[in-house]
């Protein structure tokens, strides 16, 4: 028995497709919806430093607030990015595991 | 420079060489599959629930009495010596789980936001903060806390992903 690349690579493309695209539609809105967010609030912070309301000392306390925030936000988009390629590369290998197993004889995959 | 092998004993080494090299493999890829980050932790995620409710109490609380000597560092420091052990023992736990980096990288902002949050308190002296300051520093907690549970979310829902139908195997040719 045996197999050729035109048969495994389009099964292992299109089940290693699916996770990516998945995982874009989550996060990219996140991502968003975050940094939008944290842009937003240090603007209103300059603006509350010019009103008085929030003196330098406390704004460069808040401003490292917003950063330590950004700083978890990535880490999220990376740890989401490490889900997603795990995946991918299970489901690429679990679409052919059939096809390769009966022709090596035994499970490899 | 060594002599050429004769022509057996060259395929017979290639051959112990691709017998090696397919144990190998079928020894990392049988019945295991790729793993790139930390598996899911209960205990971490429902750590972080816990904080997350203790810290919008507390803030809740200054926000109820704001400038207020009832608020003050000294009255209310107990939040701060528990939520710092609560996120060490979390740090310690998650330290010790295998490629957990990214949880990690989330707990160390998370204790500097919290050393952040202290500072501002004790730069009120003998009241709490204003409220201008507490509903500034709320947003970024919330942000992280946010990030926290989206990256929890991945891990926990991380499972295999049922093969799509149209990637049935073809039959198999002789």
């Amino acid at each position: 028995m045996s197999f050729g690349l035109d048969t495994v690579l389009p099964l292992m493309l299109n089940a290693a497709k699916e996770p990516l695209s998945e995982s874009w539609q989550t996060t990219a809105p996140f991502a968003e919806k975050q940094f939008t967010e944290i842009a937003e609030r240090i603007q209103l912070l300059g603006e509350d430093v010019a009103l008085g309301s929030i003196t330098s000392d406390e704004a460069l306390l808040i401003l490292d607030m917003e950063k330590q925030a950004s700083i978890s936000a990535l880490a999220a988009l990376e740890g989401i990015g490490k889900v997603t390629a795990e995946t991918a590369i299970n489901n690429a290998l679990d679409a052919v595991a059939n096809i390769v197993n009966k022709s090596v004889g035994f499970v490899l995959l | 420079m060594l002599p050429t092998a004769p022509a057996p004993l060259r395929a017979f080494r290639i051959g112990m060489l691709l017998a090696l090299m397919l144990f190998v493999l079928s020894a990392f890829l049988s019945g295991c599959h790729v793993q790139l980050i930390m598996a899911y932790d209960p205990v971490l995620d429902q750590g972080f629930t816990t904080l997350q409710q203790d810290t919008e109490q507390f803030l809740g609380q200054l926000e109820a009495d704001p400038g207020s000597p009832r608020t003050s560092f000294e009255n209310t420091k107990d939040f701060y010596i528990k939520s710092g052990a609560a996120l060490q023992t979390m740090r310690t736990r998650a330290k010790y789980e295998p490629m957990s980096t990214e949880i990690l990288t989330q707990i160390d902002a998370l204790s500097r936001s919290f050393d952040d949050l202290k500072k501002l308190h004790l730069l009120s002296g003998d009241v709490g903060p204003r409220i201008a300051v507490i509903q500034a520093a709320r947003g970024p907690l919330e942000s992280q806390f946010g990030s926290i549970f989206q990256l929890q979310l991945a891990l926990k829902n991380r499972m295999k992903k049922p093969v799509p139908a149209n990637a049935t195997a073809p039959a198999l040719t002789n």
